[in-house]
């Protein structure tokens, strides 16, 4: 039994390596990229990009081989729901000026190490970090309605 | 959908993961199917009539057909 659950997390584990090995490349790599040339860094940085999306869109298709229909069902509900109520979250979100405030401000600071500065990296910074806002977002709101599904569904029999 | 799944299950002394695990499907599934809670889709609902040996009206009660998924309505 214990060697089936060390088996199946090994495999798990094997499987989730090639990501955390590249992304894990790259931000080991960061402080060698600095330097080097723009276009170089850009490509490479798309690259890894493409290749974490394509790979993670690999796995996805892998695990849902898996779920049977109400897994499946299950996995509809939370995506269809996360997506919307993320999306409605982060722009009421963006609406609050704290919030805004602290992104442009954070923004500003990573580029040009002043909050009161900004230049065209402080916008690409900021474009960032409302794409990931929403993502995170989005995956926070998946999760609540995962949870709502779940309960919805009832605690299972123990018997 | 009303069932009769838990009746049965106690006759044949199963528990909800021995009946998971002879209609391929998750412990959790079959507590939703059991508990009317999730409508299973046709070949889940033979697959379960099967493990039992029975058609599937002597499993499912027809006549409380909620209309659809919990996630449609």
């Amino acid at each position: 039994m214990t060697k089936r659950v060390a088996g199946k997390f090994g495999r798990r584990a094997l499987w989730i390596s090639p990501i955390v090995i590249v992304v894990g490349g790259f931000i080991a790599a960061l402080h060698w990229l600095k330097p080097q040339n723009a276009s170089f860094v850009t490509v490479l940085t798309a690259a890894m990009s493409i290749f974490v999306m394509g790979y993670t869109s690999i796995l996805a298709r892998r695990v849902q081989r898996r779920l049977d229909e109400v897994q499946i069902a299950h996995q509809e509900f939370a995506n269809s729901r996360g997506w919307v109520w993320g999306l409605y979250a982060t722009s009421l979100l963006l609406l609050l000026p704290p919030v805004t405030n602290l992104l442009i401000d954070l923004a500003s600071m990573l580029s040009t190490g002043s909050p009161d500065r900004s230049n065209r990296t402080s916008v690409q910074v900021a474009l960032f970090f409302g794409l990931a806002l929403v993502a995170l977002i989005q995956m926070v709101c998946i999760i609540i309605a995962a949870v709502i599904w779940e309960r919805r569904m009832g605690a299972p029999e123990q018997s | 959908m009303k069932n009769r799944i838990r009746v049965l299950r106690a006759e044949k002394d199963w528990s909800q993961a021995e009946l998971a695990g002879r209609v391929r499907v998750s412990r959790n599934s079959i507590n939703a199917v059991e508990n009317g809670r999730f409508d299973p889709s046709l070949p889940l609902a033979f697959r379960i009539a099967d493990a039992f040996g029975l058609s599937v009206e002597e499993v499912f009660d027809k006549s409380d057909v909620s209309g659809g998924h919990l996630e449609s309505g």
